[in-house]
């Protein structure tokens, strides 16, 4: 009789344990990996795509999994410094020379009003409607040049970011 | 022992160092008028790098007193003219600038002056204060009225005259003149802030000036408290704790603590803007040092360019070991001398070789450690030294690199003749450009996630009102496919 007991205590011990654990998992679990989310927080965030991702947390999660940690320009050698640091690799050279830190600059009277570089621009600094000038909220502007490539009339300058939209 | 000495023990700083005060040569000589220069820079740098916005166009004709620029905030100190003249426009060298050239007529504004000043609200007098284009006069800057609008009730008001900076008079000067009219802008600055107690801090090496605020102090409730000279008593954070015994917590300013400093030349100026209504034009500068010949005590217009000023004063180029604006430890080294005098400069220094903190050959740290034993902040220089010099930020945050007050006394004893402070500032604009850097990033970042959900919503959007339009379509083929039924069941 007792030694029945005690295995149904155990059992019932097991169960409650068992579904505690269960919706902890269901309801605390991580929905993002912190390796993911350390590397993300190194990146400059500039969403510039010249690492070959389509911005800086993919790029990241590409990182976590096994890529080079030298693909991201804008950082510079900063950033692979601190990114050997936090993952234990190798320091290496920078991929690319990522030059002084830009902003984009629309020429107002060449703008078409196309709204193609509102709909490139990672960060929505490009401000402006179908066939109204556009402009670019420098302040908000990372500088990635992605805005480039759409515009049909090259009415964008990237200029240095000291000299800015007057 | 009077009434109003200060009444609770003092706390000497226990590091405190022994500079050579040199103040003999400009003790004693009165505050006289400068010359008023040919060509003002009206310095338009406001505090934490913001610039003044200019409100005048080129050609314009301006008196003395009137508003040429103002800060982009409410509070944010005015800049004026500081004589009448026309303005030649802006410039970018030596620093941003508005140019005046002088009349010579010196024509004033008609002051407004708020002579019953009981009378006006907190807001209107901040307002009176920033219009008149006040901000602390002992070295930071920070706007007045922003300053006060923070501190409505606060326990004491400590006013800082102890000026331990060796060579400067300043402070000293004023007080021993206008002792009378420092009380008045001090009654402003306690009725502001509703402040409980009120103590004015002088070193003791300056009885003059002792004098003259214990024969005010006849007719006004304050106290008066007379510290040990040591150097860098007149740091806000070491002066707090001489009088308190009480220690700032890093990051944390005397407000929090229910207690506001404010210099002593903030609070004349405030007394002449309140009162009457006189914009901050001019400053007392102690223009000193061995390579000038008529050293003295100058009320000095700001915007005077220090080449006119020391030429006034007979600069003797020969003697010249080098130019400080401020006094010989804290000064900024002067390159350009048609630089500007500004608002928070009380010395001006051509200073003779034994003047400066000891120059010549850089040599390397021998780790004597003389520097932390004299440091206020009680940091650690040579370690910060090594970090600057090896750019490592993550070290020089974890070593409280912001918590250093620039007061030179690590450069002064160094036997190895390091400019330690200049490797510190460098250090500190690196760390703020660094936290700048992240904080862009970090907006950067959380816009793009903000788009990233938006587009991610349209797109969802959009293929529901697609599925919808299928599903609609399969509904009006399905009505058709049963109406052909029946009319082949019916046939």
């Amino acid at each position: 009789m007792e030694l029945i007991i005690g295995i149904l205590i155990m059992v019932a011990l097991a169960l409650i344990f068992g579904a505690a654990l269960g919706y902890a998992q269901q309801r605390l679990s991580a929905d993002d990996d912190p390796v993911v989310l350390r590397i993300d927080a190194l990146l400059p965030q500039t969403q510039c795509a010249q690492c070959g991702y389509p911005g800086c947390r993919p790029y990241a999660e590409a990182i976590a999994a096994g890529d080079a940690i030298n693909k991201c320009p804008p950082g510079g050698a900063t950033t692979v410094a601190q990114l050997a640091e936090l993952l234990g690799r190798p320091a290496e050279a920078l991929a690319a020379d990522p030059g002084p830190p830009r902003v984009a600059y629309i020429r107002e009277e060449d703008c078409i009003g196309c709204t193609l570089c509102i709909k490139a621009c990672p960060v929505d600094a490009i401000v402006g409607a179908a066939r109204l000038t556009h402009t670019v909220i420098s302040s908000e502007c990372t500088g990635c040049d992605l805005c480039l490539p759409p515009c049909p009339v090259d009415c964008i300058d990237m200029r240095p970011v000291s000299e800015g939209a007057p | 022992m009077s009434v109003s000495d200060w009444d609770s023990p003092l706390h000497p700083l226990a590091q405190a160092l022994d500079v050579p005060a040199g103040k003999a040569r400009t003790r004693h000589m009165a505050i006289e008028a400068s010359v008023i220069p040919e060509l003002l820079r009206l310095p338009l740098e406001l505090y934490a790098g913001r610039q003044a916005k200019p409100c005048v166009t080129v050609g314009q004709r301006v008196r003395r007193g009137e508003i040429v620029a103002r800060g982009p905030d409410a509070y944010d100190a005015a800049i004026h003219a500081a004589t009448s003249g026309r303005i030649r426009g802006v410039a970018d060298t030596p620093l941003p600038c508005i140019e005046l050239e002088a009349d010579g007529d010196d024509a004033t504004v008609d002051p407004e002056p708020l002579s019953d000043w009981r009378g006006h609200s907190r807001p209107e007098l901040l307002t009176q204060l920033a219009e008149s284009g006040l901000m602390g006069l002992g070295g930071a800057g920070f706007p007045s009225a922003a300053k006060l609008e923070a501190a409505a009730s606060i326990d004491l008001l400590i006013i800082n005259a102890a000026e331990c900076e060796p060579l400067l008079t300043a402070d000293e000067r004023l007080l021993t003149e206008r002792a009378s009219e420092v009380m008045d802008g001090i009654t402003i600055l306690a009725y502001l802030t509703s402040a409980r107690r009120v103590v004015i801090a002088i070193e003791d090496d300056k009885p003059e000036a002792i004098e003259a605020v214990r024969v005010a102090l006849r007719e006004h409730p304050f106290s008066l408290a007379v510290i040990p000279r040591g150097y860098p008593s007149g740091s806000e954070r070491q002066l707090v704790q001489i009088l308190t015994g009480r220690q700032i917590p890093s990051g944390r300013l005397p407000v929090d603590l229910g207690m506001l400093c404010h210099n002593v030349a903030s609070a004349w100026a405030m007394g002449r803007a309140v009162i009457h209504g006189e914009a901050l034009t001019e400053r007392i500068v102690t223009v000193t040092g061995a390579a000038l010949l008529r050293p003295g005590n100058l009320s000095v217009r700001i915007g005077t360019p220090v080449a006119d000023l020391l030429a006034a004063r007979g600069m003797n180029d020969t003697l010249l070991a080098g130019i400080r604006l401020g006094g010989p430890l804290t000064g900024r080294p002067v390159t350009d001398r048609r630089l500007p005098m500004g608002k928070t400069h009380g010395g001006l220094l051509a200073a003779g070789a034994e003047e400066l903190t000891p120059a010549g050959v850089e040599l390397p740290c021998i780790r004597c450690g003389a520097c932390a034993e004299v440091c206020p902040a009680s940091l650690l220089p040579q370690e910060l030294h090594r970090q600057t010099r090896a750019a490592d930020l993550d070290a020089l945050a974890e070593l409280n690199l912001v918590d250093c007050i620039e007061c030179g006394a690590c450069a002064w004893v160094c036997p190895s003749r390091i400019p330690l402070v200049n490797d510190y500032r460098l250090g500190k604009s690196a760390l703020a450009a660094e936290a700048a850097r992240q904080a862009a990033a970090e907006q950067a970042r959380t816009r793009h996630e903000r788009r990233q959900n938006r587009l991610e919503q349209e797109r969802r959007a959009s293929e529901a009102a697609r599925e919808a339009r299928l599903s609609r379509v399969d509904a009006a083929l399905a009505r058709a496919k049963a109406a052909k039924q029946n009319r082949e069941q019916e046939s």
